[in-house]
């Protein structure tokens, strides 16, 4: 797998990451540990291009669900412990998708996947470059 | 091509389930499977396998053996591991309908297993090994010996 990233200014100032190959137990956690570092580098909007991503187990959904946590502001959960506990939240997302992360032409049996666990609902998806980045404010 | 059964037999470790999916890859085109029941089964096996070694073996050393069973039109996939005894049809589905930052960040793997096969059989066999069965229906071609002397399509 390899993750490329690309920095956009315009309309708003929007990280592009670009996961490339297959995404499995084996190397999801590079996801996370690169969207740490991007967080700390700044990056709030983040663009995942998933057109070249051509297997996605489920633990891409764990580091896709991480990452946006972390961009929304959110504490991350522990992959290996789980998240046990419900927490009271000063503040909600409200329903449907967050406006941080957003993801780029997943094929379609990712995009299935997104579905089937729920995820979808919670990501603006796009199958237009252009499209995706106008829409982040 | 035979209609037989074709085993492998991988490392528990994470790097090996490109092995495991490339391997089967290559079996589901030789059986004639469609893109669209190939790329299901991937998906299961996968979780199935990341499932048994992260939390079978815990990252302790074994194997898993996948055994792939053509059976008439339908595709039978056992997987069989020495990890502790467990029953993954017994796990309750997560809950999906939780805002994001609500939810577990795991669990999906056995979710995306059942949604992408029509049915799992777990049994433990007589030498006290887990045996998961994932069952595809009507996915296989019919076998060209199963074609002479019948109606054309």
């Amino acid at each position: 797998m390899e993750l490329k990233t690309e920095q956009v200014t315009a309309p708003v100032p929007v990280t592009i990451l670009s996961v490339v190959g297959k995404l499995d137990a084996s190397n999801y956690e590079q996801v996370i540990a690169h969207g740490k570092a991007l967080h700390a580098e700044g990056a709030r909007r983040l663009l995942i291009d998933l057109s070249d991503l051509s297997f996605m187990g489920s633990s891409g959904i764990v580091a896709l669900h991480t990452v946006t946590l972390l961009m929304l502001g959110e504490p991350a959960p522990e992959p290996e412990s789980g998240w046990s506990a419900l927490r009271a939240l000063d503040h909600s997302h409200g329903p449907g998708p967050q406006a941080a992360v957003k993801l780029l032409s997943p094929q379609p049996k990712i995009a299935d996947m997104l579905a089937v666990t729920g995820m979808d609902t919670y990501y603006q998806i796009f199958a237009d470059r252009e499209a995706a980045l106008a829409s982040f404010v | 091509m035979s209609r037989g059964d074709l085993a492998l037999s991988i490392a528990a470790d994470l790097n090996e389930l490109e092995t495991m999916r490339q391997f089967f890859e290559a079996l589901a085109l030789q059986l004639g499977l469609d893109r669209e029941p190939t790329l299901d089964l991937l998906v299961a096996l996968n979780e199935v396998a990341t499932n048994v070694i992260l939390h079978g073996y815990h990252g302790a050393s074994g194997t898993i053996d996948l055994l792939v069973r053509p059976s008439g039109p339908d595709l039978l996939i056992t997987i069989c591991d020495h990890a502790p005894l467990f029953d993954p049809t017994t796990v309750p589905p997560p809950r999906i309908d939780l805002p994001l930052e609500l939810r577990q960040p795991g669990g999906m793997g056995l979710l995306l297993t059942r949604h992408y096969t029509d049915e799992l059989r777990y049994r433990v066999t007589p030498d006290g090994r887990n045996e998961l069965t994932l069952v595809k229906r009507g996915v296989l071609p019919p076998h060209p010996k199963e074609h002479q002397g019948g109606a054309e399509d």
